[in-house]
């Protein structure tokens, strides 16, 4: 894919993502890593392949949203009575028992904020692809809250591992993970991923402003 | 020429081999999602309760194999349709055979089963089954029962009847439940019932083809006389009925059982565990013959049992089948005898009591021989076969005298044989006897043998004897046998011995003596013993008058084991009692009879005897010293009288004569207590009985009760006895009793005033409560009409003697202050020896009746009038009485009045010239404005009056003297009461 043209290429001047210092890039080779003047830290005008890179990031962790949420992701040994629990099924229950906030949590957590970032990087990755001309404010905002609250969906693998390793009470409770935690997990780790590799400057290279 | 670039083609990014991977991993987990998934099947179940979906199981042996996922009622709401994914490893378990149940609690025959499924929740449980696939069940009520494909050893057991066993009952060794009854049918032919069991698998080896099994339902019991039986299986078995098993002994090991296996099913164990063989006894009636019970013993032992009772064709005999058990094999031999044992009451004896209770029985005497298995009883036990092991012997006797067919013998008690039978013949009988074996040692040719039978009584004064053989000769009669010396030969079998009417006369040798006797008065014929030191060694056998010298004849039958008393210089005299002046003699023939006494001669041997009249006047042969008693009282013990050394006969009374006033006795001790004599031995009279009272207590003192009766000497040493030996000594005095022999003092003398309130060998010398003395005689003295009382005093009291020594007579004294020494009101007055000091021994006082001797302080007090104050009114110091007025007068300007006292010696340290003396006594009373004040001493001297007086605690130290007058005051100042009250 042909990266847009970054803004900075003209003026032949790239900004370091790392220490935030503009370098003057007139007469290096292209094809070279160049290196930050002030960091020394790798210095580019736009990420490689960033979107290329982000899509497979997406197109994985979608793969293995649909397990994360069919696979039971717990079983409980309650005095024998043995059960097991999906994402949703554990919602369901815990909004059962009345404990509204916490399902809210557990919901966000495991299901809107995945599906969320899924969402967001693809309208992005659309965006860019498409070169739309609007909302770059509102698309750059999306990103960010996309970001931020990316880590926070670990939370859910947190709460089983924890449970799991305090809920050892023989046959009277006890806590297993089921194989969704894997699932879960790789989810996570590739939307993250994906996050990383999406370079937000090529929002705004459409963007028309002197 | 700059070159152009050149337009790099786009490669395939590395990063899509992420989306690859996770696309491959995503299909491959749902493919094996899938193809994990399992069997689903559907059950269909009356009653849905305790299945809930996602969580009920399916299990089989305790492994969940599927899980139930879905709970419904069925469309026409009558069943309720389960469905349940059976996991993909067991999917063989969905056949059509296979068989599936709710586990839940249930109560069942063997007991609660499933109780487990209260914690762990209920499952279903399946048994698979062969088939094809299936999948949709309908589930069973109950579990299924075992099948035959259930694991374990599956045998079929015949019997005739059922009885109580239910499928589930369960099958037992050794009480633990091994298995259970699974089914039962009715046999082909109908005539017996099919069990069909199963043995765990576990327990398969216990079961072989040998096994025998039984039912155990129900309690059995079972009593004999040595108990009864309560048998069990498990309570489950007593309630459900059950089958037990077990394995014979047996010397080759059996082969193991194998499944289908038919065995017999035994009513009770002991039909079971039989083992044995048939015989048949033919008996003459069939009384006491129970088939399946009457016992066949040996030697008490149960060998076999009768199985069956018939009566034979002709009627006239009983035939019973016997099952003998393997080890009694020999028993059934040619030479062996059987015969019903009944329990039997007759003069021969009781036996077979057992048989009251438990029932007769059938005995068998094994003999040798081929083994045989018809026999004919006998009607009777037999005697002893001739070959039996023992001693087989003629006994000779002139009548059979109460002795039967199995009188028993005995020989020192025990039983060691029995009478077998019985030959008469010209001359008496032949009595034939058998020893056993155990005894057989003890006959020898030498042995007596006697009639035992009943009980001989004998007695003398020192018990009576009743001799007795056990019970059965009492009853029966009885054969006692002996032997007198040690065996030199023993006995044969066929040896002929006599019989001997009783022990005496089997003993009796040829020694037989003639004594002749004046009077035989009390002597009988074949009662009368003789006796030797009071052994009964001889016994008169007859007795016959003399017509030519008027007197009797008694011929003495001396027994075997007696010394040689048949020789010249024996002495034969008849024991009588007798009752006469000099005494009472021979009291034990009262109750025993009179006997013969002998002593025992040193001389040839004589064989005709005659008897004294009397006793002689010792035993001619008993060696001993002679001595010589001097008494001077008239009762003196007599003739043939003991004398004892601490309770031993020691000596004997010789003689006794009587010179002027003293009776002298001459006595023997004999050799082995003369070293009891020494030079300090004291003899005295015991016996009767001594008898002492006073208010201390009654004492009681005998001697042996033949000393009572007969009176008796003793004789004993002081107990610091010097023991020296006496050498020529022969004389000793005879003292009236112990205690005046044991005497050990002096006499002395004393003067009184009269002899009232005194009495001969009575009243006691009492030093500080202890009695030292005695007075022993009070005589008048001629010469100065005094009474002198000669007293003893014992010698301890030797150094209290000295011529400061004073005696008071005491009695009981009646004062104010108290009764003083009431008890000699009865027991008499006693005189109380008052020691002081002194230097020299004198013997000879004066009694004082009077009080103390007034040594002490004399004091002069001088006071305006007498008052209440007398003669002996006290004086008091600190209230103690510590001297006593003793008179008054005028003085001699006849303004004052002098009184005269004395302070015992005791006090009379305590007077100063500074002591003060005020009248006490009274009551004074003083009225103040404080109140009145009653002051009053004691109770005499509120009565009687007295002095006291008090002594500055710095007293001079002048000494008082003699006629120092002191000044009596009315009333104590306070100074004085200081003196006294503020120490």
């Amino acid at each position: 894919m042909k990266t847009s043209n970054p803004e900075g290429a003209e003026n032949k001047l790239a900004v370091c993502t790392v220490c935030g210092k503009i370098n003057k890039i007139i007469n290096l080779p292209a094809d070279k890593n160049l290196k930050c003047a002030r960091c020394s830290n790798k210095i580019f005008f736009r990420k490689k392949e960033s979107i290329t890179k982000t899509l497979a990031f997406l197109a994985a962790a979608l793969i293995f949203y649909i397990p994360a949420n069919i696979q039971p992701i717990m079983f409980t040994n309650n005095f024998g009575d043995q059960s097991s629990q999906t994402i949703i099924t554990g919602v369901i229950s815990l909004l059962n028992a009345d404990l509204w906030l916490l399902a809210a949590i557990v919901f966000t957590a495991s299901v809107a904020v995945p599906l969320a970032k899924i969402l967001v990087l693809i309208i992005l990755l659309v965006s860019v692809h498409f070169k739309w001309d609007y909302f770059y404010v509102q698309r750059t905002k999306m990103f960010l809250i996309v970001d931020i609250i990316g880590k926070w969906s670990m939370l859910d693998v947190f709460l089983i591992s924890l449970m799991t390793g305090a809920v050892k009470l023989g046959t009277i409770a006890e806590v297993t993970p089921g194989p969704a935690l894997r699932s879960f997990t790789a989810v996570v780790i590739l939307t993250m991923a994906a996050a990383a590799t999406f370079d937000t400057r090529l929002i705004w290279d459409n963007k028309n402003d002197t | 020429m700059i070159p152009e670039a050149k337009i790099k083609r786009t490669k395939f990014s590395v990063i899509w081999l992420i989306p690859l991977i996770a696309l491959i991993t995503g299909l491959w987990m749902m493919y094996d999602n899938y193809s994990e998934k399992g069997t689903e099947i559907t059950l269909e179940f009356k009653n849905g309760e305790g299945i809930t979906e996602n969580k009920t199981v399916i299990k089989y042996a305790g492994i969940k194999i599927g899980t139930v996922e879905d709970v419904k009622l069925s469309s026409n709401f009558d069943s309720v349709i389960v469905k349940a994914v059976i996991e993909k490893e067991y999917s063989h378990f969905a056949k059509e055979d296979s068989l599936f149940w709710l586990v839940k609690p249930r109560l069942e025959v063997g007991g609660i089963s499933g109780i487990e499924t209260i914690f762990s929740g209920q499952y279903i449980a399946v048994r698979p089954g062969e088939g094809q696939k299936k999948f949709r069940f309908k589930a069973l009520e109950n579990p299924p029962p075992s099948s035959q494909t259930a694991p374990g050893l599956h045998l079929v057991l015949e019997a005739d009847d059922l009885g109580n066993l239910v499928p589930g009952s369960p099958v037992l060794y050794k009480k633990i439940s091994v298995g259970k009854i699974e089914s039962h049918s009715l046999s082909d032919n109908g005539e017996k019932v099919l069990v069909n069991i199963l043995i765990n698998p576990k327990y398969t080896h216990l079961v072989n083809k040998e096994t025998r099994f039984w039912n155990v339902s129900g309690i059995s019991v079972k009593g004999d006389l040595s108990g009864i039986k309560i048998d069990t299986g498990t309570l489950s078995s007593v309630i459900d009925g059950g089958v037990a098993f077990d394995t014979p002994q047996n010397e080759k090991k059996p082969e193991p059982a194998d499944n289908n296996d038919k065995y017999k099913l035994y009513n009770n164990k002991e039909k079971a565990m039989e083992q044995g063989f048939l015989i048949k006894v033919e008996f003459d009636t069939g009384e006491g013959l129970v088939p399946g019970s009457t016992p066949v013993k040996y030697k008490g032992i149960n060998i076999g049992k009768v199985i069956d009772v018939r009566a034979d064709k002709t009627c006239k005999t009983i035939t019973a089948d016997i099952l003998l058990k393997e080890k009694a094999k020999n028993a059934a031999t040619e030479n062996s005898k059987f015969w019903m044992v009944k329990p039997r009451l007759d003069l021969t004896g009781i036996s077979g009591l057992r048989t009251i209770i438990s029932g007769q029985y059938i005995e068998v005497q094994p003999g040798s021989g081929k083994p045989k298995t018809e026999f004919k009883a006998l009607s009777a036990p037999p005697f002893s076969a001739p070959d039996a092991p023992g001693l087989h012997i003629i006994l000779k006797a002139d009548s059979a005298d109460s002795l039967s067919e199995g009188s028993p013998v005995f020989t020192r008690g025990l039983e060691a044989g029995r009478v077998e039978g019985f030959e008469i013949t010209d001359k008496g009988v032949n009595i034939s006897v058998h020893i056993f074996a155990k005894y057989a040692k003890k006959v020898g040719t030498d042995s007596r043998f006697w009639n035992n039978s009943g009980f001989s009584v004998s007695g003398d004064l020192s018990g009576i004897n009743l001799d007795a053989g056990n019970l059965q000769s009492i009853v029966s009669g009885a054969i006692s046998f002996d032997t007198d010396s040690k065996i030199d030969k023993k006995a044969d079998s066929g040896s002929v011995f006599r019989l001997y009417p009783d022990k005496e006369k089997a003993f009796a040798t040829e020694k037989k003596i003639k004594v002749s006797f004046d009077n035989a008065s009390g002597l009988k014929k074949g009662i009368t013993p003789l006796k030797y030191k009071g052994i009964e060694v001889g016994k008169i056998t007859e007795i016959r008058y003399n017509k030519n010298n008027d007197n009797f004849i008694a011929e003495i039958n001396i027994y075997h084991s007696a010394p040689d008393l048949a020789k010249d210089g024996s002495v034969f005299f008849a024991v009588r009692p007798e009752i006469n002046l000099s005494g009472v003699k021979g009291l034990e023939t009262i109750i025993g009879g009179s006997y013969i006494n002998v002593y025992k001669g040193n001389g040839k041997r004589k064989s005709s005897f005659k008897a004294k009249d009397s006793p002689p006047p010792v035993h001619p042969d008993l060696t001993g010293k002679k001595i010589n008693l001097i008494a001077d009282t008239v009762n003196s013990p007599n003739k043939g009288s003991f004398i004892f050394y601490k309770g031993f006969e020691a000596g004997i009374i010789q003689d006794a004569k009587i010179k002027k006033d003293q009776t002298i006795i001459k006595a023997l001790i004999y050799d082995n207590f003369s070293a009891f004599l020494y030079t300090d031995t004291k003899f005295f009279k015991s016996g009767g009985i001594d008898f002492s009272a006073d208010l201390s207590g009654v004492s009681i003192k005998t001697e042996n009760l033949e000393s009572i009766i007969k009176g008796g000497i003793s004789f004993d040493e002081p107990e610091k006895s010097s023991k020296k030996a006496i050498e020529n000594k022969t004389d000793f005095t005879l003292y009236k009793n112990r205690e005046k022999a044991m005497e050990d003092g002096f006499l002395i003398n004393l003067k009184l005033k009269s002899g009232y309130g005194i009495k001969e060998n009575s009243t006691s010398i009492i030093y500080k409560g202890i009695k030292i003395g005695e007075i022993r005689d009070i005589k008048i003295d001629e010469d100065n009409y005094s009474v002198v009382a000669k007293t003893f005093i014992k010698n301890p009291a030797k150094s209290l003697l000295n011529e400061n020594t004073s005696f008071i007579l005491r009695g009981p004294e009646f004062g104010l202050d108290g009764i003083k020494r009431p008890e000699t009101a009865i027991t008499g007055k006693y005189i109380e020896l008052i020691f002081s000091e002194g230097i020299n021994f004198k013997d000879t006082f004066t009694l004082d009746t009077g009080k103390p001797s007034q040594n002490g302080l004399d004091i002069t007090l001088e006071a305006d009038a007498l008052g209440s104050l007398s003669k002996g009114k006290p004086i008091y110091y600190r209230q103690v009485k510590v001297g006593e007025i003793n008179g008054h007068e005028l003085n001699n300007t006849l303004d004052k009045v002098l009184i005269y006292g004395t302070i015992y010696s005791k006090y009379s340290k305590i007077i100063s010239k500074d002591a003060k003396f005020w009248y006490t006594g009274g009551i004074s009373a003083k009225i103040s404005l404080t109140g009145i004040s009653v002051e009053s001493n004691t109770l005499e001297s509120i009565l009687k009056g007295g002095i006291e007086f008090a002594v500055p605690k710095d007293k001079t130290d002048e000494t008082v003297e003699k006629n120092h007058v002191f000044n009596l005051y009315k009333e104590p100042e306070k100074k004085w009461l200081e003196w006294i009250y503020d120490e």
